[in-house]
């Protein structure tokens, strides 16, 4: 079977698979994950989560950027 | 009665004793108006993710707390008046939460890397034919 030049396997959420009902925004190794170099949220369709835990993921980064724990934009 | 996790920094160029006497102040607050307080933490100096007012490093101080709203009232008038504490947050803990209240790591961690190059601002810099640095 052919595949088409954007195949890509289905992503699943980490936090439904690991059973993580919340998540903390003090936890940066944790939030780093999902922004970019330059401090953005990583968009639902490349980090792979659900709905629900996307919208935590960025209630908990607004969060960290809000302390200082994360930037807003990292220079480069 | 509610739950309530509060976060404050602390101006680096503070001495320790001072800032155990703020420190000791802020949990008058809560106590005076009928919080209890469950947990505190120190995570000491560390770095700013940002500048802030000028300093690049702070005292993290964590309280957490069962209490009315008008705690969060007194607690944050008393930090905007107290030079220096020089940001806080204040947030209603979810369920699940686990209660831990450990430090995170120093390190600067994985940045995320995208392969897609989704993340484009560069590229749309070079586009509109500015430099990207």
């Amino acid at each position: 079977m052919e595949k088409g030049r954007f195949t890509q396997r289905k992503k699943n959420c980490r936090f439904c698979t690991d059973k993580i009902k919340y998540v903390d925004y003090k936890d940066t190794s944790l939030l780093r994950n999902f922004v970019t170099e330059r401090g953005k949220i990583v968009p639902r369709r490349i980090s792979g989560n659900c709905a629900s835990h996307q919208r935590d993921v960025g209630q908990a980064i607004k969060r960290a950027r809000s302390i200082a724990l994360l930037a807003f934009a990292e220079e480069r | 009665m509610q739950l309530y996790e509060s976060i404050f920094i602390v101006r680096p160029t503070v001495t320790e004793e001072e800032v155990t006497k703020v420190v000791e102040k802020m949990k008058g607050v809560v106590e005076k108006n009928g919080g209890t307080l469950l947990q505190t933490e120190n995570w000491g100096k560390r770095k700013l993710a940002y500048e802030v007012e000028k300093e690049k490093k702070g005292t993290y101080i964590i309280f957490r707390f069962k209490g009315d709203g008008k705690v969060i009232n007194d607690l944050e008038h008393n930090y905007r008046m107290e030079d220096s504490i020089i940001k806080f947050l204040t947030v209603k803990p979810s369920k699940g939460d686990s209660g831990t209240l450990v430090m995170p790591s120093a390190d600067e961690g994985r940045p995320f890397r995208s392969r897609s190059g989704h993340d484009r601002e560069d590229r749309r810099w070079s586009e509109s034919g500015k430099k990207a640095d």
